[in-house]
């Protein structure tokens, strides 16, 4: 069937990233993103236009954003303009689902007001113009349909009538569920820092990962963000300079366990989600330094790069004055990490990226933000990259993360050639430590306070 | 004498004692996957012989970690040695590729076979590199010299391939750089690439 308009329900979660996540996974489809008419960002309603019904189902394979997808059979702004807006849907397109030998069911979707039994069934009596020729079925029904009713975004003034009205013909659920199946609480292996289940998806989801990629995680930790790749397919590889993450030695993350058990490393939580086909291998190694032969090239980099605040920020170094007080034995390898500037650590990644992913491909990373110092300007910037979205996650009140996807657009040459485009770039995350100082500043400033109240 | 409340089968080496470098046959524990929460309890606690006694070791103890790291094992796999190249500052442009490999422990392990994934990977593996490779732990003898044109359609090449990628995984050893020598170690199949201060 041709394609037409869809009403999209999404989940009222990271309403900053459900907009990239939708059009990237449009483009993953194969479609493009189009609406007719402005859509709200923050509303759990949208209308879309999208070429085919097969795409939708796609979408709805792999979105964690949305609820559910509807094909849209009519709307309006009261129940007048909602019943005239079906009257004039093509017969034609609604009759293959409304034959004397199917079964069907009605039901009633509200946001920011709960309904009592009697109004749904008032509502949904009201629709009996339409030419329903099945028989009711509540348990399972071939053909479902909804009425959605839009009472507006301000739960302290609801509105007696709905603002808005939709109805259509249900065709498919998100992948919501996979929060739940995914819990970070309940997985075998995790870290301080392991990224929420459904944040892990959207990234995925952001670099559009598909079946039989290779993604990779310089920063790996204890896999988090590759379980979700694996999830839609995608083998994986990831490094950390951690040598106890990778093999999972040292204090357990989780409250009331004092040591890692055994077996806790990410071929381990792969094979918790039954993944472990898709585990490739994890290394320990340094972000900052080229492992991987030229030529080799992944089709995605997803990662959650350190920013000093729980996790530190290291490589290996020489500073000899460091080294003594950094030194690491584990069995019989020695390293030595020093310091890692934030800076560094975004330029590095860059490179690589820009160096090692497909055309195409894209980078899905975390920046950390002081919020008061924001501008589009400190965005690290590659010319080989081009920035796709740049979707914000609040912290505390003046910091927060931003989630950036680029994408590959140009063949990495030299990589000396572009070195003096980013020498203006940068500045806030100059020096060690640079996010943490100012992430701290707040509760320094409020310590320094409170003793100068004290010696008055 | 906390012994004196143990049963006599748990001190009897023959029955549940496993002497220190006795592989543990990973599927008696592992082997299911879920549920995984309840591993680190049910998984029992390793046990080291000492004086003819085979003795649990507290989990305090050093040697406790040290037993249990044994039987947690990850497995490097060939197509990851085809990809790893030596970063040690100096090099030749182009230099220490292939690394060698000097594998003291390698393990077989099945992998659900893909045919679309092995023939996306043949244009980025190194071919000779693979070879030579495959032939240093002796499983290079199934794949030809190099890929036949249509190799995407010829699904028995690509099941021997996809077994010597995949599925042909060392556990310790060795990774040397050509030009260097540098050693890289791979312990309990983890490569470890970081460099010491001096070779930085």
């Amino acid at each position: 069937m041709a394609g037409g308009r869809y009403l999209l329900l999404l989940a009222q979660e990271h309403l900053d990233f459900r907009l990239a996540e939708i059009k990237s996974l449009l483009s993953l489809c194969g479609g493009r993103f189009s609406n007719q008419q402005e859509i709200h960002v923050n509303s759990p309603f949208w209308i879309l236009d999208i070429s085919s019904e097969e795409m939708t189902r796609e979408l709805m394979k792999r979105t964690v954003c949305a609820k559910s997808i509807f094909e849209l059979w009519g709307h309006g702004k009261s129940a007048e303009e909602l019943y005239t807006s079906l009257k004039n849907y093509p017969v034609e397109r609604m009759l293959p689902y409304l034959q004397s030998d199917s079964t069907y069911k009605i039901g009633i979707h509200t946001f920011n007001k709960t309904l009592t039994q009697v109004e749904k069934i008032r509502k949904i009596d009201a629709l009996e113009f339409l030419p329903f020729g099945g028989k009711v079925n509540l348990k399972k029904p071939e053909h479902v349909f909804w009425i959605l009713e839009d009472y507006g975004m301000d739960p302290n003034n609801i509105p007696e009538d709905p603002l808005h009205l939709y109805f259509g013909r249900w065709i498919a659920d998100g992948q919501r569920e996979l929060i739940e199946s995914y819990s970070v609480k309940r997985r075998h292996f995790i870290g301080n820092t392991s990224m929420d289940a459904c944040l892990s998806f959207i990234m995925a989801n952001h670099a559009r990962v598909k079946a039989n990629d290779v993604v990779f995680d310089p920063f790996v930790g204890t896999g988090g963000l590759l379980i979700s790749a694996a999830h839609f397919g995608a083998y994986v590889y990831g490094t950390d300079i951690d040598y106890n993450t990778i093999h999972g030695l040292g204090k357990a993350s989780r409250k009331n366990q004092k040591w890692r058990g055994p077996d806790e490393n990410i071929r381990a939580n792969l094979r918790q989600y039954g993944l472990e086909k898709y585990y490739l291998d994890a290394l320990v190694s340094d972000a900052s330094t080229p492992i991987w032969r030229k030529g080799m090239l992944f089709d995605a980099v997803i990662t959650d790069p350190p920013y000093g605040i729980r996790e530190a920020t290291r490589r290996t170094g020489s500073q000899k004055e460091i080294s003594k007080s950094t030194e690491k034995s584990t069995e019989n390898h020695v390293f030595v990490s020093s310091n890692y500037h934030l800076s560094d650590i975004f330029f590095d990644l860059l490179k690589f990226s820009a160096e090692y992913l497909v055309m195409g491909g894209r980078l899905v990373y975390w920046l950390p933000i002081y919020r008061p110092e924001y501008t589009e300007e400190i965005i690290p910037q590659h010319p080989c990259l081009k920035l796709i979205s740049n979707c914000e996650q609040m912290l505390s009140s003046h910091t927060s993360r931003r989630l950036l996807t680029m994408e590959k657009v140009k063949e990495f040459k030299d990589q000396d050639q572009y070195s003096h485009l980013l020498d203006s770039q940068y500045m806030p995350y100059k020096g060690h430590n640079s996010f943490r100082d100012k992430y701290f500043s707040g509760v320094t400033k409020r310590i320094a306070k409170e003793e100068d109240d004290n010696q008055k | 004498m906390r012994g004196r409340y143990f049963t006599t089968a748990e001190y009897s080496p023959t029955l549940t004692g496993r002497r220190r470098n006795q592989s543990v046959p990973e599927a008696s524990f592992l082997g299911f996957g879920f549920p995984s929460r309840t591993l680190p309890n049910s998984t029992p606690r390793p046990e080291v012989v000492s004086n003819g006694h085979t003795r649990r070791l507290d989990r305090q103890s050093p040697g406790f970690r040290r037993e249990r790291s044994r039987r947690r094992c990850g497995r490097m796999k060939l197509l990851t040695h085809n990809l790893l190249t030596s970063h040690v500052r100096g090099l030749r442009p182009g230099g220490g590729y292939p690394l060698g490999i000097q594998a003291t422990e390698v393990k077989l392990s099945p992998v659900d076979f893909n045919a679309q994934f092995v023939a996306r990977m043949v244009p980025k593996v190194q071919w000779a590199a693979l070879l030579q490779a495959a032939q240093s732990l002796g499983h290079g003898s199934d794949l030809p010299p190099e890929p036949a044109p249509g190799y995407e359609s010829d699904e028995d090449f690509l099941r021997r391939l996809h077994h010597v990628l995949l599925e042909v995984e060392v556990v310790e050893g060795i990774l040397r750089c050509p030009d260097s020598g540098h050693e890289f170690p791979i312990t309990k199949g983890i490569p470890n690439m970081l460099l010491a201060e001096e070779e930085t």
